[in-house]
């Protein structure tokens, strides 16, 4: 693996952005603006028609656990009787609440006012927020999203606009504010530009060997789940990311230069290994080259290419890539996906990453993976097990001896 | 009457030529099934009914409840013995496995229709919210249709619901009896579960025999000293713990079990409907608050504290379903706000293994009853 940092240039500005996020954030609240604390999933670009603090725990989590915080937080809401097999991101993040932000790298996220989940990811984040809304006596939003088994039904879209509308009236009544829709027409203007940058970022996998690491795109896909998606900031992010990639690339710098072996990833990004794993990975000569995960932004129910939003048609252009972002869809779906994926990208290999935490994500994967090995009998694949965020659930020899094992499948199904 | 082994239940009922619906926990729309003429099975907790884990971990994780486990093998071992399977948004498990089981039937070269419908979870009491519900059950009802003999009628529906709500009165008439003349507690669970896969109306004569058979027994009143608790969970516990918790000087007195008082405890009254979707829009509207109703959360908990008044319970004990996050969510809370009630509460875990050795059970029970008759 190369000596140089690699993406320099981006990783700084990432720091830059994500301080200011968190900053900003706190300073912002302190002044008394109105904080709501949002899932993932729910479209920033439509909150940006109000002037709020906008925080995600999910983001936060992630974070607490790339630094290593995750069990010390995830403990404290462990000893508050939040049983362990609880999804580590909502257990960081109410450990990081009721430690009242001591651990958390930027001292917890700043307290709420309103509290917005959604369910297409997961129902167990309603839950998970429900514990906010009764500690804090705070309202919660609930966006009910119906999971998508197929492409998203007509009656689904209006359903999803009729509770955006919903939470329009309820953020003017609770803040006092007018609700801007041009602001949010320039929000999805700016989501469509970062989203094409993005996607120039990723299609650098289909370079041999490939001009990014999937761990490129686990860390630098965290400001587009703050506040910065929806303004020129994270476009310009994204551009930079995309330049920087294909300098590196015309000058001959990959990520894994003498790469033999291009993974599939599947599922959330192991936050706790981001470091060792592609390290020990570029030293087989191995690099996971793209991720479900990360190639789910901006698009939908499976297709690779970017879905354009309609600033003309905001609600419904939002509400029709609700069920997006991170892979909230059904095996069909799932399954036409990785099959693009691996044509597209020249996969050898996948690595189903079966994690404790998310039922949502891992649930079907013993089935994908059967259906992608009879579909790409030549394309060996793994399942191994992996928290996204608790350490203490993770096990790296056996993690390994399984990748080992299906880097030598791979060379074995070469030689046939 | 001996419990039914399930599978030979299917068999039986394949012999008559039933149509067999199976539908997911934990509250689908039984009285529509059963207007169809169709033969429904809820498939909660089917630990008794599984021979083997061959299909389970194929297709499932370890890290996933009994129920979404047990349910895929046993449907996974009988799908050429039914016709139909139900499911909705019940939870991120129950979410993905029709899709799970699908791959699994074809692998077998079956194709079971399956029906789904998604049921609102933000609130209930919008507009476009009832609407989008009531629009699921139309579309659920004319997709069915094609398969029933019958065209769905609301007389027929109509008749359906007044079985259902007699039989659910009687459930919960029977309980009320078993708890108010002392008789332990696991006749009332033995006998839910002794006539859960009989039809509606023998179900009615089954219980209104028991109901017979306790009314005139003997009995003795209950003792001042006895403490009084609640059981709550998913499934109900199995009657050995209810035998430990009663031989360590406990009184069950009440259910908060997803499977019976939260199914059983409400049926729109008779006139207050005027359509089939009319009907399931009160129905889930005023559904008794469980924590996979998400929009039900800000009910819940004082309508626990009011069970536990009207019946003058001491304690809570929790019947936990290993890996289901939406009753774990709400323990922790749960517990803090009926300590401050004064109502200590038991957190017992079961998981979709055998249970061995109820010991430990047996240890954390006594020092529980412990707790409660020197407060
Ligand atoms: S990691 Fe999975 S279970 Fe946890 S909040 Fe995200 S989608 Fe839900
Ligand atoms: S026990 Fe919980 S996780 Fe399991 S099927 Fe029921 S609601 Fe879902």
């Amino acid at each position: 693996m190369s000596k140089t940092r690699r993406l320099e240039k981006s990783a700084k500005n990432l720091t830059k952005m994500m301080g200011m996020y968190y900053t900003y954030n706190k300073i912002q609240a302190k002044k008394g603006k109105y904080v709501v604390w949002i899932a993932i999933v729910v479209p920033i670009e439509l909150l940006k028609g109000f002037d709020l603090v906008i925080a995600v725990p999910e983001n936060h989590s992630a974070m607490c656990a790339a630094k290593k915080l995750g069990p010390t937080l995830a403990e404290v809401a462990e000893s508050k009787g939040y049983s362990m097999d609880l999804c580590s991101y909502a257990r960081i993040d109410m450990g990081s609440m009721f430690g009242k932000g001591k651990n958390s790298p930027i001292g917890g996220l700043p307290k709420p006012d309103l509290l917005i989940s959604n369910t297409n990811n997961c129902s167990l984040l309603s839950k998970w927020f429900d514990v906010y809304h009764r500690e804090y006596d705070i309202p919660h939003f609930i966006l009910d999203v119906p999971f998508c088994y197929e492409r998203q039904k007509e009656k689904d879209l209006h359903y999803i606009v009729n509770q955006y509308k919903d939470l329009i009236y309820l953020i003017e009544d609770l803040t006092d504010q007018k609700f801007d829709i041009e602001k949010v027409k320039e929000a999805i203007h700016q989501t469509n530009k970062a989203i094409s940058q993005w996607k120039r970022f990723l299609s650098s996998a289909a370079h041999h060997p490939s001009g990014i690491s999937a761990f490129d795109s686990f860390v630098h896909m965290a400001p587009y789940l703050s506040s910065h998606r929806g303004t020129p900031l994270i476009v310009n992010h994204f551009k930079l990311l995309a330049d920087e990639t294909e300098k590196r690339m015309e000058e001959g710098k990959f990520p894994v230069p003498e790469e033999k072996y291009r993974l599939l990833w599947d599922n959330i990004a192991p936050w706790h290994q981001l470091r060792p794993m592609s390290k020990k990975l570029a030293q087989l000569n191995a690099n996971i080259i793209y991720a479900t995960y990360t190639s789910c932004m901006g698009t939908i129910e499976g297709k690779l290419a970017q879905f354009p939003l309609d600033p003309s048609k905001p609600l419904f252009s939002l509400a029709r890539i609700q069920n997006a972002t991170v892979c909230p869809y059904g095996l069909e779906l799932r399954f036409n996906a990785i099959s693009k994926m691996i044509r597209r990208y020249d996969i050898d290999g996948v690595v189903f990453t079966s994690n404790f935490s998310c039922k949502p994500y891992s649930l079907m994967q013993l089935d994908l993976m059967r259906k992608t090995k009879k579909k790409f009998p030549s394309i060996p694949c793994v399942m191994i097990n992996v928290d996204h965020a608790d350490v203490r659930k993770y096990n790296e020899e056996q993690v390994f001896l399984k990748i080992e094992a299906l880097l030598e499948q791979i060379d074995n199904s070469r030689q046939k | 009457m001996n419990q039914l082994n399930l599978s030979n239940h299917l068999n039986n009922l394949n012999e008559q030529k039933d149509k067999i619906l199976f539908s997911f926990p934990l509250y689908p729309p039984l009285e529509l099934f059963h207007s169809m003429d169709l033969t429904t099975l809820v498939l909660w907790g089917l630990k008794n009914e599984i021979r083997s884990t061959q299909h389970i971990y194929k297709h499932i994780q370890d890290y996933v409840c009994s129920i979404a486990k047990h349910l895929t093998e046993f449907i996974l071992n009988n799908g050429n013995k039914i016709d139909f399977l139900f499911s909705y948004n019940a939870c991120d498990s129950l979410r993905n496995l029709p899709e799970i089981i699908k791959e699994g039937l074809k692998e077998q070269d079956y194709h079971l229709p399956s029906f789904h419908i998604h049921l609102p979870m933000n609130s209930l009491d919008r507009k476009y919210t009832e609407e989008y519900l009531k629009d699921e059950f139309t579309h659920l009802i004319s997709s069915l249709e094609p398969f029933i003999p019958n065209k769905i009628s609301f007389k027929r529906f109509s008749r359906s619901v007044e079985l259902f709500r007699e039989l659910r009165d009687l459930k919960k008439g029977l309980e009320d009896l078993i708890v108010k003349n002392d008789y332990s507690y696991i006749n009332y669970i033995k006998s839910m579960e002794a006539c859960k896969y009989l039809s509606n109306e023998n179900q009615i004569r089954f219980l209104e025999s028991k109901y017979k058979e306790f009314l005139n027994k003997n009995t003795s009143k209950s003792t001042n000293k006895v403490k009084r608790v609640i059981l709550s969970g998913i499934l109900p516990p199995p009657p050995k713990i209810v035998h430990i918790i009663e031989e360590s000087g406990l009184k069950v007195v009440g259910n908060d079990i997803a499977k019976y008082t939260r199914s059983l405890h409400y049926t729109p009254p008779k006139g207050s409907f005027k359509t089939i979707e009319d009907y399931y829009l009160k129905f889930y509207q005023n559904h008794f608050p469980c924590p996979t109703l998400l929009y039900t959360t800000d009910s819940r908990i004082p309508l626990l504290k009011e069970m536990i008044k009207q019946k003058e319970a001491n304690g809570f004990i929790f019947i936990g379903e290993k890996f289901c996050e939406y009753e774990y969510f709400e323990i922790p809370i749960l517990e803090k706000q009926l300590q401050d009630e004064n109502v200590p509460m038991l957190d017992l875990e079961f998981s979709a293994e055998d249970i061995k050795n109820y010991e430990p059970y047996r240890t954390r029970i006594d020092a529980y009853s412990e707790i409660l008759t020197t407060k």
